[in-house]
């Protein structure tokens, strides 16, 4: 008999207010329906008409689990629009902070799994890993949380590294390796944790490109769409990309456990090369750009920015695509077939962080015809 | 007579809701200690939760009847202890109530509760929860449940699969004894204990030479493992608490349970684990709670925490078990209980 | 004179998150959740049943959507109790509210927490750091233990 178990906004296993509906018989899921218009706060809106150098201020706060990738993609864009290229040092720089917000967002992401899965040691053991690395963080940058670490044209002179945070660096780098090393073996070899996330919530790859799934939930699918390869920032550095096949919840969390070694090759790499010189190079602001528009590879999937500065210096047409709304429509179809417990698991195991969603579509009920309508704030613009 | 029975019931009594107030502390502060970390301090957890909880507003449940809600509740709470007082000396001889069949029938009231608590919940914290589902657009609605009622159809799974192996373990040592009275059992693994004599404590390395657990032979052993899953399932600690997981249906059928009767819900709780570990230590290591005997009870008082600080050891390494796992853990259990039954079977 | 030191020694706490950037949920969590913060050693203790619960926090700008699920799950929470807001954009609006082009700020957002609840303490900061919201939740006790009933 089928019933329907709403899931609410407020849930010991989402950590941002969405709705979610499963229709389940006898335990079994068997259709689902996600609505995630709850986190709606207007950005794209309240950025139309800003001042070019305060925009950044608010590209930044879209998310705060990736917030370096969001702003370090609005500047990229910003830089393109008015033709400005940042120093090599800044660009440097900026990769550092990108890959070790990324090891910490996936050690984020690990712990919120083991609370979803049940087991609550994980959770500690995990954000026991991750807090020496905020504190480094709060050294180069100020700020535990949302670093404000590019600016147009390099970097914020605040975090330019001195010798000793380098060294400072390095040495947690050393120090992690063996304590992520055993915890990795210990969290993939544990037999009761490995029966829940083994063979549930499967996306196969047809349906991971038919919903253009992106991110590491696409790569656990095999599906080859990282975006360091087209980015330029990314060229000196050497590094693997990682690919599984199975496309179950045990690949996308394992998928992700071995993101971090690959960051930390990045990061190693980054500093021993890292070269001297200024940090903010000479920008010319010539208003009254073409549209410009940037993409990145976010920890959660590929990111875009795009916007134009008019004559007065003002940002216009800002538009931004988070990686999270085909990766929610694909786990919709991934978690039909398991039981209500492991279908919590794979909506989470997405690794959903929602920021504004930003689009509707208007259908016709008599005619059926679709149109697309863009949303700013409560008016409707064509 | 009488007297001595409503005295020592009393006593009874107040020994198991002093455990049933620390023995949460002492499972949160074992749970602190593995992760890494310092916990709550021993008495927070259980009395002053129990305390802080009395003295809150009172408040009108989410239920269609809350009368009803609370009743089943009571019941639970009243009839734990008896489970404690039937496996107790001063009440072997009254009315035959010292046998087997008294203490599995509460344990069976005791889960069937459930099922009645849960279908008089409905918070909103699931489908109560005010948030435009019905809209254009929308898939059609259906049939629309609570997590209480999802809660209620896997107690009833729980109870139908899970519960069989626990009382398969508890018939062996009777079995064993050849008869179906508690005083049998203790007296064929303490054959120096009479229950109407006084044994002073000075007495207790000879009581100790002469006692032989029926825990340390081969069928108790395995026994033993038997029960130590049954008491997780039946307080529904972590490996299969499938019907309160805080992750899937959110404290299930007790989500509504507010002020004096949240107090009433923890001491309720502390009882069940307390009672559980002293029908263990009487019947599968044959040491009784004797009043009048101070080695005995001396003895059981001090054994009482192990069981519970081995099943927070469990629960703090494992993670929520679907029913996918629990069914061939259950019948894995129950093939261990059978084999105990026949090699105490074969032995004679 | 027990009523107070119960009150006193157990505090059970309530997470509410309504549609933020999540920075201040990392937060909140690495106070809950990490061996060096640990608050549970001070008495506080992590729950989500507003039924348990006697402090609510709450992160995130007050979106129009969450905001009845707010309202309620505030009503279903015996008194006495007290409501800490955390994070700059619960205090003040953030940037949704203090930041804008031309056509405004931003309408989506229902404002910051002291136009719906009553707040008893404010921790700022964007993120605020762990001991900040530690310090706040320890500074609503004493209006824990002088309320009534």
């Amino acid at each position: 008999m089928r019933v329907e178990v709403p899931v609410g906004t407020i849930h010991p296993a989402l950590i941002e207010p969405f709705r979610v509906r499963f229709w389940v018989e006898d335990e079994e899921v068997v259709d689902c329906e996600i609505t995630y218009n709850a986190a709606h706060r207007g950005i794209e809106k309240i950025l139309e008409g800003v001042p070019v150098l305060k925009a950044s201020m608010i590209a930044e706060k879209v998310c705060g689990l990736c917030s370096h990738f969001h702003l370090w993609n609005s500047i990229r864009a910003t830089e393109k629009a008015l033709g400005a290229t940042p120093t090599e040092r800044a660009q440097y720089i900026r990769v550092l902070v990108a890959e070790l917000e990324r090891i910490h967002s996936h050690l984020f992401f690990i712990g919120h799994a083991s609370e979803v899965v049940g087991h609550e040691t994980f959770v500690y053991r995990a954000f026991e890993l991750r807090e020496p690395l905020m504190r480094i963080l709060f050294e180069l940058t100020g700020n535990r949380v949302h670093y404000a670490v590019p600016v147009i044209g390099g970097i914020r002179p605040r975090a330019n590294p001195s010798e000793e945070t380098i060294k400072k660096i390095r040495g947690y780098v050393k120090d992690l390796t063996p304590k992520l090393d055993s915890f990795v073996q210990r969290f993939l070899s544990d037999p009761l944790v490995m029966s829940r996330v083994t063979g549930s919530g499967i996306l196969k790859k047809s349906v991971a490109e038919e919903f253009y799934a992106v991110g590491p939930t696409a790569r656990a699918s095999g599906v080859n769409n990282d975006v360091r390869q087209q980015m330029p920032e990314y060229k000196p550095f050497d590094y693997k990309i990682i690919l599984l096949n199975d496309g179950d919840n045990k690949a996308r969390v394992t998928l992700r456990c071995l993101e971090i070694y690959e960051s930390l090759k990045i990061i190693t790499q980054v500093l021993d090369k890292l070269p001297a010189g200024p940090v903010v190079g000479d920008v010319k602001l010539n208003f009254d750009t073409q549209f410009a528009e940037a993409y990145i590879e976010a920890p959660r999937g590929e990111l875009y920015h795009t916007l134009r500065v008019d004559a007065k210096g003002k940002v216009r047409n800002y538009r931004i695509r988070t990686p999270t709304p085909t990766n929610l429509a694909s786990m919709e179809k991934a978690c039909v077939g398991d039981q209500l417990t492991d279908a919590v698991l794979t909506i989470a195991s997405c690794d959903p962080c929602l920021s504004c969603s930003n689009r509707a579509l208007v259908v016709d009920a008599e005619s059926g015809k679709e149109r697309m309508q863009e949303f700013n704030g409560g008016r409707c613009v064509k | 007579m009488i007297l001595d029975l409503i005295l020592g019931s009393v006593a009874l009594v107040c020994i198991s809701f002093a455990y049933a107030l620390i023995i949460p502390g002492i499972e949160r502060k074992v749970h602190a200690r593995i992760q890494n970390r310092y916990g709550p301090p021993l008495t927070t957890p259980g009395f002053w939760n129990v305390l802080k909880a009395f003295f809150k507003q009172k408040v009108t449940p989410n239920s269609p009847n809350p009368r009803f809600y609370y009743m089943f509740l009571t019941i639970g709470l009243l009839e734990v202890p008896f489970i404690v007082l039937f496996s107790n000396p001063i009440w072997w001889g009254v009315l035959g109530f010292g046998t087997v069949f008294a203490i599995m029938g509460l344990m069976k009231v005791e889960e069937v509760d459930y099922l009645f608590i849960g279908s008089f919940s409905k918070s909103i914290m699931s489908l109560g929860m005010p948030f435009p589902d019905i809209v254009k657009g929308a898939k059609p609605a259906q049939d629309r449940r609570y997590f209480e009622e999802i809660s209620v159809t896997r107690a009833l799974k729980m109870i139908t699969i899970s519960s069989f192996p626990v009382y398969l373990a508890l018939f062996v040592p009777f079995a064993v004894a050849g008869s179906l009275q508690i005083q049998d059992v203790v007296n064929m693994q303490n054959p120096l204990f009479s229950p109407l004599s006084q044994i002073p404590l000075n007495s207790l390395p000879q009581m100790l030479s002469f006692l032989k657990p029926f825990a340390f032979t081969l069928p108790g052993v395995i026994c033993t493992i038997v029960y130590f899953i049954g008491y997780n399932i039946l307080t529904n600690a972590r490996p299969f608490d499938i019907i309160k997981s805080k992750v899937d249906v959110m404290e299930g059928p007790m989500m509504e349970y507010a002020s004096k009767w949240r107090a009433v819900y923890y001491v309720f709780t502390g009882l069940l684990s307390f009672t559980l570990s002293s029908i263990f230590i009487t019947i599968f290591l044959g040491i009784p709670l004797a009043l009048n005997a101070p080695p005995m009870l001396l003895l059981h008082l001090l054994l009482i925490p192990i069981l519970p600080i081995l099943s927070a050891i469990l629960r703090a390494f494992s993670p929520v078990l679907t029913f996918k796992q629990i069914i061939p853990i259950s019948s894995t259990a129950s093939v261990m209980a059978f084999i105990a039954l026949a090699l105490t079977l074969l032995k004679f | 004179m027990l009523k107070k030191s119960a009150r006193k020694r157990s505090v059970h706490a309530m997470l509410v998150y309504t549609g933020g950037c999540n920075g201040c949920e990392i937060e909140v969590l690495n106070a809950l959740f990490s061996p060096y913060y640990d608050v549970e050693q001070y008495n506080v203790l992590f729950t989500f049943n507003p039924r348990e619960a006697d402090v609510l926090l709450v992160t995130g700008p007050i979106t129009i959507r969450t905001l009845p699920q707010l309202t309620a799950i505030y009503e279903k929470m015996p008194a006495p109790k007290a409501v800490i807001a955390v994070g700059a954009c619960a205090v003040m609006g953030g940037v949704y509210l203090n930041v804008f082009g031309d056509l405004g700020p931003s309408d989506q957002i229902a404002g910051p927490l002291e136009k719906i609840l009553t707040v008893d303490a404010k921790a700022v900061g964007c993120a605020p750091r762990p001991e900040e919201i530690i310090q706040a939740v320890a500074s609503v006790i004493p209006k824990l233990m002088g309320g009534k009933p």
